[in-house]
């Protein structure tokens, strides 16, 4: 079975190939099924799908650990590893100010 | 927090469209929660400027690999793009929580040491692959979840954008992939599995609840990112890889030892 990005992620990349990766932006519509793959991917497709298709016959055995894999990998982008013990509050009242006057800092967006 | 490049994806904007007004679809949350969720997403802002130093090295290595300069030059962009990340999720913590959140902190990046490739050029390849092919194909997969399972329209409209510029970055190292030269091809095809097993483990500490309580706000328990992670492995980095030409009998093995 094929992922849903499979088209979309590998099948598109060679979009990226200089052209400078000005890509297509994703809507926030109903999730629709995967597009038609780029021009002269079917017979990929087709290729990929034997290959899906191929029984692996080959036994499962443990050769021992590889330390390689020990190693750490690249950090993600969505680790939840802060926080916060003092709070994410951003403002703080203004030092020397009369009537609690408060300064906040802005927050970056749009 | 760096500038926003002016020639950035967007032109400078944090976003290709302003994030919806949802002040009244947050007035309805308990203010713990909001304060929870703010949390939850000032986190993400410091991982995501963390990663934008992991594509300044992937830019880098790049350019000394001599790579096709689409390529290139989306790596250059992905740099901007995380900083737009940053920016985004910052702003999306302090719209949960009510008011200005303070900027998130700095992460330390510590890139993987692959000591045991055999060159500096080989090391570059393997930092591409392992970034872009596995960690921002994982990122995508678990962000299509996220997007997936999300009903609120401010997680819904973030996670949109994030995940639009995640499968870019995923490209990067498919296109890469595509076009790599035959020597470094070969030092790939050698480091399948341990590209797999460790940019896995590092995904697999994302955990953020177990149960359903927060996935209509974009955060899916925790079974159902493994089988995100699992299902990336499976059905879109294996057959990813016979796709580009390597052979992945031994990377469909290990996979299926993770179910």
């Amino acid at each position: 079975m094929s992922h849903r990005l499979l088209p979309t992620i590998v099948f598109a990349s060679s979009s990226l190939l200089a052209c400078g990766g000005q890509l297509d932006a994703i809507t926030d519509g109903p999730d629709a099924p995967p597009g038609p793959p780029p021009d002269g991917a079917a017979d990929v497709i087709a290729r990929d799908a034997a290959i899906d298709a191929t029984p692996d016959v080959a036994p499962i055995t443990d050769a021992g650990p590889d330390v390689r894999s020990c190693e750490g990998g690249w950090p993600t982008t969505k680790g939840q590893i802060c926080t916060f013990d003092a709070g994410i509050a951003c403002c703080s009242p203004a030092i020397g100010q009369d009537g609690g006057e408060v300064i906040c800092c802005a927050t970056g967006g749009q | 927090m760096s500038a926003l490049a002016a020639n950035g994806r967007w032109n400078g904007a944090v976003t290709s469209r302003p994030l919806p007004d949802t002040r009244d679809e947050l007035a309805e949350l308990a203010p713990a929660l909001r304060e929870h969720l703010a949390r939850i997403w000032l986190s993400q802002a410091a991982t995501e400027a963390r990663v934008a130093g992991s594509f300044t090295i992937v830019h880098r290595a790049l350019l000394d690999l001599g790579a096709d300069r689409g390529i290139v030059a989306t790596a250059q962009r992905a740099i901007d793009d995380e900083h737009r990340h940053t920016a985004l999720c910052r702003d999306v913590a302090a719209r949960y929580f009510g008011a200005p959140v303070i900027a998130p902190p700095v992460l330390e990046l510590v890139p993987p040491r692959h000591e045991l490739a055999p060159s500096v050029e080989a090391r570059q390849a393997l930092w591409v692959v392992g970034q872009c092919a596995f960690n921002e194909t994982f990122a995508s997969a678990y962000l299509s979840l996220c997007h997936e399972r999300a009903e609120t329209k401010l997680a819904r409209a973030a996670l949109r954008e994030l995940l639009s510029d995640e499968i870019d970055h995923a490209r990067i190292g498919w296109a890469y992939l595509d076009s790599m030269p035959s020597h470094l091809a070969a030092v790939v095809q050698d480091w399948l599995v341990p590209l797999a097993e460790s940019n896995l483990r590092e995904w697999r500490k994302v955990r953020l609840v177990e149960d359903e309580s927060l996935a209509k706000h974009g955060i899916p328990p925790a079974p159902a990112v493994e089988d995100a992670l699992l299902s990336a492995v499976t059905d879109l980095i294996v057959p990813g890889m016979a796709h580009v030409g390597l052979d992945p009998t031994a990377l469909a093995r290990w996979s299926r030892m993770q179910h």
